[in-house]
């Protein structure tokens, strides 16, 4: 097990270095740069502003140095906001993205597996149509459309919750965190409801009946493990997916997290942040797949043992 | 008052299609300590019966219309699920035909057996549950058991995983054990060995044994009273020694005539050609290897499946090739097909050795050696229809052309004539037919290029008795006809002795005995063979 992890961990090394490095050439591929703006800036200027942050220097060389200030942790300064660093603008919107992503996943693990297991033990009956329905939907209503749905009806008209901020009010992170993971949630269902009818079927769960176990525990003790193998699965990709795809949610609550830099930092070539919360999402997305693969196998003992 | 009495029970399925009645009026009574055989092929509802019983069966689409079960003076089909479920797994157990699958994997083997005496034995402390689920797993031979109780199903032989469903079963006291085919999924020997095993269980404990199976011989040792079963209904029962020595009923006498327990009768022997030899296997050795460990420091495991195999086919022989499962006889097959790589030695087609041909040469000379597999469920293309089934080979071999369709209706129609299936089925799909039609679609499809050799892997393993007696009838017939060579692999003996000329007996990847069929069943030389013989129960 200890080895599957250290081989995991060794091997996202290079996978990191290709994003950076691809993320590298296409920001300076793209047409323009942090200082071209509608209003011209005179050339000597421009001059300086590039010697400043070291642009005029062969790309080579930029790539190198940025690496190396990289690995001391140091993400450069940003070229948008002036005084601050890439450093502190990613220190304080991090923790909000990520705790946003994090109950934006329990929703989606508690609401999707729930109903996708509870579809699975009544197949073709209501309680199987009503969940899969709405999990269709879920799928299909982007957060963009269910986000604004959601305030409408229970910020404006029942008046249940705040419609926007984070913090500041009570219960005003429910409905940021159920739009951005309601579509996960709908896969999940999905998954699970997938996953547990082929265990079901399984000779295992007859034996486990033919034991006169109640019906919960064959399902619980016996089923699950097996049944969610699928949604663990997806589970790595999902939460990557919940944190950076935060953006379109925080734009429309008002969220003062990371993803609106990362969107910003793209229109106004801001080189050194779009590296910089690129690299940090990457790492969480390798980070998060590794999770799930280490939970997989830790959830089936063939597997677990075959890896020592 | 009988432990178990089953009066007119029926069971039918409701389903889309209408309904369907699987049990039908099924009466009979089991003593304390005897044994009841339920036989039956597929479909008879010997499952069926017992399942619903406790309840087992799925409801919907399956529904017990009538009937009583008395167990122990009370009816089990009036009963809350509550108070069936006291009953299921307690004094009543199960154990089931495939103890790969039958077994939760991600659960340990002492953890397993704990649950259900825990479940049935409320009183117990969790060093009493534990330090009985241990004498369980010593009664049915498991040592060392202490350490084995925190082992994985998966870390089991397949014999030995039916000794826990065996052990599981037992080790909440039950009065009457429901044994559903239990030994199909085994070798013959480790068949024998848990056969052995359960008379003694039975007969230390005084426990009652409904034992469900297909398999005719196996009934025969065991049980005190059988009962025959044929679409849901009871043909024939009485005393065990009764049925099979005189059956009465006609459905009886076909299972025991099915049963192949001769050499097959000279009107179906081909003429071989000693002369020339089809198939020639020199020094063969098939190594499969699996690597684990650190990328830096791999560790490479080989797993020899095959070791220095020599073997030939004569043309318009029948070649058997024997052995239980992991003796490499699957294996040394896909060598010969050029489905799997082998690491040493030559394996000649009509004197052509086929490691030497490039890949499109190999493409063209696989038209000499087709296949028959095992699952005749699995091996056909679910979406191709029997009829661009049976002409994919001939325009791939390029025997008829496209163009020619004309032709090509010849060549399919003359094959479904060859297996006996009617013409007007060539439309159809694989899952709208039975599972020995299937399997005469396969055997029609390897034909189908007029291959020089066969290679027939299990090819009626996954048949009921009476099918099975007509594919081998069906393989025989074709195989005279058309001068088929055939390398016959399979693990049941009675089959191996009906169908073929010769035969080679493989262990462990090696052959130890090689014979014409008549020497190998009468004067035995190698101890291994002998245990194999032995082991076949007979009628």
């Amino acid at each position: 097990m200890l080895s599957f992890i250290l081989k995991r961990l060794l091997s996202s090394i290079p996978v990191i270095f290709m994003v950076v490095l691809i993320t590298f050439i296409l920001v300076r591929l793209a047409p323009g740069g942090p200082f071209s703006d509608e209003r011209k800036v005179p050339p000597i200027v421009l001059e300086n502003l590039n010697k400043r942050y070291h642009l005029d220097d062969p790309v080579y060389v930029q790539f190198f140095d940025y690496i190396g200030n990289v690995l001391q942790g140091d993400f450069g300064p940003s070229f948008k906001y002036a005084n601050r660093s890439v450093s502190e603008i990613i220190y304080s919107g991090l923790p909000i993205t990520v705790e946003l992503g994090l109950y934006a996943l329990l929703v989606a693990i508690v609401i999707g597996i729930t109903s996708g297991v509870i579809a699975a033990l009544r197949p073709n009956t209501w309680q199987d149509y009503v969940p899969m329905s709405f999990s269709m939907l879920g799928i299909c209503l982007p957060s963009f459309v269910l986000g604004p749905l959601l305030i409408l009806i229970f910020g404006i008209w029942v008046q249940w919750l705040p419609v926007s901020g984070w913090g500041d009010a009570p219960f005003d992170k429910v409905l940021p965190s159920f739009t951005l993971g309601a579509a996960y949630a709908a896969y999940m269902a999905r998954l699970s409801r997938g996953g547990m009818l082929d265990v079901m079927s399984q000779d295992y769960i007859r034996t486990a009946r033919a034991k006169g176990l109640p019906n919960w525990l064959v399902v619980v003790r016996h089923g699950l493990n097996s049944g969610l193998a699928p949604v663990v699965t997806f589970a790595g990709p999902a939460a990557a997916g919940l944190l950076s795809g935060s953006f379109v949610v925080e734009s429309v609550f008002q969220i003062p997290g990371m993803g609106r830099f990362y969107l910003q930092a793209a229109f106004n070539r801001d080189y050194t942040m779009i590296l910089g919360t690129t690299i940090v999402f990457s790492v969480l997305i390798v980070l998060f797949n590794l999770l799930a693969d280490i939970l997989m196998v830790w959830m089936n003992p063939r597997l677990r043992h075959a890896r020592n | 008052m009988p432990l178990l009495e089953v009066e007119n029970l029926s069971v039918a399925f409701h389903t889309r299609d209408g309904i369907s009645e699987a049990v039908k009026n099924v009466s009979f009574s089991l003593e304390a300590g005897k044994t009841l055989g339920i036989v039956g092929e597929s479909g008879s509802g010997k499952s069926v019966t017992c399942y619903s019983l406790l309840g087992l069966i799925p409801c919907p689409p399956g529904k017990v219309s009538q009937g009583r079960a008395l167990f122990l003076g009370e009816d089990m089909l009036a009963m809350t699920d509550r108070q069936l479920r006291d009953i299921r797994g307690g004094k009543i157990s199960m154990i089931f035909q495939d103890p790969m699958t039958s077994l939760t994997p991600h659960l340990r083997i002492g953890d397993q057996i704990s649950e259900s005496i825990r479940l049935h034995h409320p009183g117990l402390n969790k060093k009493q549950i534990k330090q009985k689920a241990i004498d369980a797993l010593q009664e049915v031979g498991i040592n060392d058991a202490e350490q084995r109780y925190n082992a994985y199903p998966h870390e089991y032989s397949g014999g030995m995983r039916q000794r826990v469903m065996i052990a599981m079963a037992l080790a909440t006291e039950p009065e009457l054990l429901i044994a559903d085919e239990p030994t199909t999924a085994l070798d013959v020997t480790i068949q024998a060995q848990i056969i052995e095993l359960l008379k003694d269980i039975q007969d230390q404990r005084q426990l009652a044994v409904i034992f469900i199976t297909h398999d005719l011989a196996v009934i025969k040792s065991l049980a005190d009273e059988v009962v025959v079963m044929q679409k849901g209904e009871i043909v024939e029962r009485g005393p065990s020694l009764q049925v099979f020595n005189t059956p009465k009923h006609p459905y009886t006498q076909k299972l025991i005539a099915a049963i192949p327990t001769t050499a097959k009768p000279e009107e179906l022997k081909n003429t071989i050609n000693e002369d020339e030899t089809v198939l020639d296997i020199k020094d063969l050795r098939t190594t499969y290897t699996s690597t684990s460990g650190f990328f830096f420091a791999p560790k490479i495991q080989y797993k020899h499946a095959v070791k220095q195999v020599s073997l030939s086919i004569h043309k318009g022989e029948i070649l058997g090739l024997v052995g239980e499962s992991g003796s490499g006889k699957s294996t040394l097959g896909k060598s010969v097909m050029q489905l799997v790589n082998y690491q040493q030695g030559e394996i000649t087609l009509n004197g052509r050795n086929l490691a030497s041909l490039g890949r499109e040469a190999l493409r063209h000379a696989r038209r000499d050696f087709q296949m028959i597999f095992q699952d005749p469920y699995a091996s056909l293309n679910p979406r191709m229809s029997v009829y661009d089934t049976l002409a994919e080979p001939l325009l791939l071999h390029g025997i008829v052309s496209k163009s020619d369709s004309k032709k090509l209706n010849q060549h399919v129609n003359a094959l479904m004539d060859d297996v006996g299936l009617e013409r007007r089925f060539l439309r159809k799909y694989p899952h709208e037919f039975s599972g020995g039609q299937r399997q005469r679609i396969a055997i029609a499809r390897a034909i189908a290029v007029r291959p020089k050799l066969i290679i027939a892997d299990e090819p009626v393993s996954a048949l009921d008795v009476t099918i099975q007696a007509q594919i081998l009838t069906l393989l025989l017939e074709l195989s005279k006809k058309y001068q088929l060579t055939m390398l016959f692999i399979s693990h049941d003996l009675a089959v191996v002795r009906y169908m073929c000329d010769r035969v080679a007996v493989m262990r462990a990847g090696e052959i130890v005995e090689q014979n014409t069929t008549e020497r190998i069943f009468d004067q035995p030389t190698h101890e291994y063979t002998r245990a194999l013989l032995s082991a076949i129960p007979c009628l």
